[in-house]
């Protein structure tokens, strides 16, 4: 209940202009980018990292949450106005955003996509702010052996949530493990894969690897698809504009959807957002799906329902609320997005962890706070004073704004220890990572393995020791052996069991796969 | 050889190059010491596990490419000579970043930065519009250094270092 309340008390944080300036350009810098096919949220905070050291942890952690909402908020733009989703989190709103359009409703849609993201994303919000503490002192029950269960599950997890490439994502996780052991050891001092440099001898930063992996990579990815980009511009430019008053959905609409279809994809989002590597279009996926079961009227899906925007537009902002559980109380993150704000506490010199939302609460709730108000108040807001404008963001000339994000990435990776070295390795990086995506292995699971891996190994060498030597210390600890199981489970059901199809007579057809 | 079989060769390189890496990994950790001292796990027991996790799973990755070589149909030849006109531009942007690293701290941001920022857009527009685009080198850098340099108060290496 304290931390609650001083949740609402931080939203006189906002009453600063300098902090209200920070808070309101993340969102749309984060609504920008999120609406550009091939950039994402990600990137936009990737690149604002560096400029963290500068500020107050505070405020950059409130940008850091307003652009996380924008991302999920931002992708719904070019998903209804040219069936190019801004944002994975955004493909099932362009099953529906986009016949809308093709109607002459597109405002509408975008109207519908931002008031279930409002609702979705305070709700989330609220969910976070009210549950937090509670999760924070369950995590004071798990012993040393279970966080080793507990972050090994998490990365389980995200490696076979990435159904179709599950050994190139166990891969890239391998490889993200393996850079974080170069440098000393941080229980012995003794210097791994250092080959006798002083340079690696302090290990490689979070920060090359966070600009290789999302700016430089993506750069070269970009550079790849030249010609998309003319295509798309060419559509742009053809999309009729729009007017404000359209954005207002009828009440009659949202009355049909239904108080109900909100709240449900909200606590779906929420509770897809807790699981590690889930993320938005896990969420809005659920959402949608169930949306499509339990109406009366399953086939208007997808001809240009608004339902089906309100399900995932809801569900997909509700997950920011979700994902941040973990990472604030086990420092495990549960997205890109929300190891980036990861690397924003751990630059800053704060553990994450159960001490976080009780000593150090006052640094966490003021980003909280930021999360809501970009959920209930910039989010609408938004839409409706620049609105009209958002299809023409897809319209900037790439070449200039390619520009600016190399001499972003570039630059950034510079001012974090003013070292040229730190340079030349977020380009290493970034041409590993643009590999790696180049022949389709997901460079999520080697960001989130290299942020694990001293926590993980840590935790298994103390968990060793503490048994001296016997493994069985990892079944015969309950919170251990909890988490095994809740492994074994989630290999089960994303991995092994083959999820169910439907046949032309709208029939299931399930088995085991072999 | 032909084009599509050098193609082809270059989706079963990346795997090889991983389990070149992986085992290349997993050599120099037992090289650097034992992964168990005293019946506990050392510094390198990490490592080692890790390394013997890699070989396993780049191995297979690799077989898998070998097998998806042997198999492929000649349809694919023509998709696969498009990726050399692609991998063109990565590599322009690569070396471009490479030259503006070398240069960065001798010859300062606003240099280095015009310079890099007109490859940077040269490479993405195919070196249409020129004028316009020194234009546009000089509005980025300049904004560049009023974000870093005075709204952030980082400081950059001026002319010269």
């Amino acid at each position: 209940m304290d931390f609650t309340l001083l949740v609402f008390r931080s939203f006189s944080e906002l009453f600063n202009p300098i902090t209200l300036i920070y808070v309101v350009s993340g969102f749309l810098i984060g609504t920008i980018f999120a609406a550009i096919p091939g950039l994402t949220a990600t990137l936009a905070l990737a690149l604002l990292l560096p400029l963290t050291y500068s500020l107050d942890i505070t405020t950059a952690l409130m940008a850091c949450a307003s652009i996380y909402m924008a991302g999920m908020c931002g992708g719904s733009i070019t998903a209804t106005t040219i069936n190019i989703p801004g944002a994975p989190s955004a493909m099932m709103t362009a099953l529906e955003g986009y016949p809308m359009q093709q109607r002459g409703q597109g405002a509408q849609a975008l109207g519908h996509a931002s008031l279930a993201s409002m609702i979705g994303g305070g709700i989330g919000a609220l969910l976070l702010i009210v549950l937090a503490p509670f999760v924070a002192q369950a995590s004071l029950l798990v012993q040393t052996a279970g966080k080793f269960s507990l972050i090994a599950f998490a990365l389980i997890v995200i490696v076979i949530a990435q159904r179709g490439r599950v050994v190139k994502a166990a891969m890239a996780a391998c490889l993200g493990l393996m850079l974080a052991t170069i440098g000393l050891d941080s229980m012995v001092p003794m210097a791994r894969f250092t080959f006798g440099t002083e340079a690696l001898t302090a290990g490689i930063d979070l920060m090359p690897v966070i600009i290789g992996t999302f700016a430089i990579s993506e750069l070269l990815i970009q550079a790849s698809a030249v010609a998309e980009h003319n295509r798309l511009r060419r559509e742009v430019l053809q999309t009729p504009a729009i007017r404000r008053r359209d954005f207002v959905p009828p009440l009659s609409s949202i009355r049909e959807i239904g108080i109900w279809c909100y709240l449900k994809s909200s606590l779906i989002g929420y509770a897809v957002g807790t699981l590690p590597g889930a993320g938005g279009s896990m969420g809005s996926f659920l959402a949608y799906a169930e949306a499509v079961r339990t109406s009366r009227e399953p086939e208007r899906f997808g001809k240009g329902n608004p339902q089906g925007i309100a399900a995932a537009e809801s569900a997909n902002n509700a997950v920011c609320g979700g994902a941040l559980v973990p990472m604030l109380t086990f420092g495990i993150p549960g997205d890109p997005i929300t190891a980036i704000v990861l690397g924003v506490l751990i630059i800053n010199g704060i553990q994450p962890g159960p001490q976080l939302l009780t000593d150090q609460a006052g640094l966490i709730a003021p980003m909280l706070a930021s999360l809501l108000f970009s959920a209930i108040v910039l989010i609408p807001l938004t839409l409706f004073l620049i609105g009209p404008y958002f299809i023409r963001i897809v319209s900037i000339r790439k070449d200039m704004l390619y520009g600016t994000i190399a001499l972003l990435a570039v630059v950034g990776s510079y001012v974090a220890t003013y070292s040229v070295y730190q340079m030349g390795l977020t380009l290493a990086l970034g041409v590993l990572a643009y590999y790696l995506r180049k022949h389709d292995y997901p460079v999520v699971t080697l960001l989130l393995g290299f942020i694990l891996a001293p926590s993980l190994e840590e935790f298994l060498r103390r968990s060793l020791a503490l048994s001296h030597g016997d493994p069985s210390i990892f079944f015969t600890n309950m919170d251990s052996l909890f988490f095994i199981v809740l492994t074994v489970i989630f290999v089960y059901f994303l991995a092994i069991k083959r999820p169910v199809q439907y046949n032309s007579d709208n029939k299931s057809t399930s088995g085991i796969s072999k | 050889m032909s084009q599509y079989k050098i193609n082809k060769l270059s989706e079963v390189a990346f795997p090889a190059i991983l389990v070149a890496t992986s085992l290349g990994y997993l050599i120099y950790s037992l090289l650097l010491g034992a992964p168990i001292s005293e019946g506990l796990p050392s510094p390198l027991f990490f490592p080692t596990v890790l390394g013997v996790a890699a070989l396993l799973l780049s191995t297979t990755l690799l077989y898998r490419a070998i097998l998806s070589f042997k198999d492929s149909s000649l349809e694919t030849s023509k998709k696969e000579a498009a990726t050399k006109e692609t991998t063109k531009r990565p590599a322009l942007i690569v070396i471009a970043t490479i030259a503006y690293i070398s240069i960065f701290s001798h010859a300062g941001y606003i240099i280095s930065s015009l310079l890099y920022i007109f490859a940077i857009i040269s490479i993405f527009s195919n070196l249409r519009r020129p004028l316009i685009t020194a234009l546009g080198s000089i509005i980025i850098t300049t904004m560049g250094l009023v974000v870093f340099e005075h709204i952030f108060r980082i400081r950059l290496p001026g002319i010269l270092g």
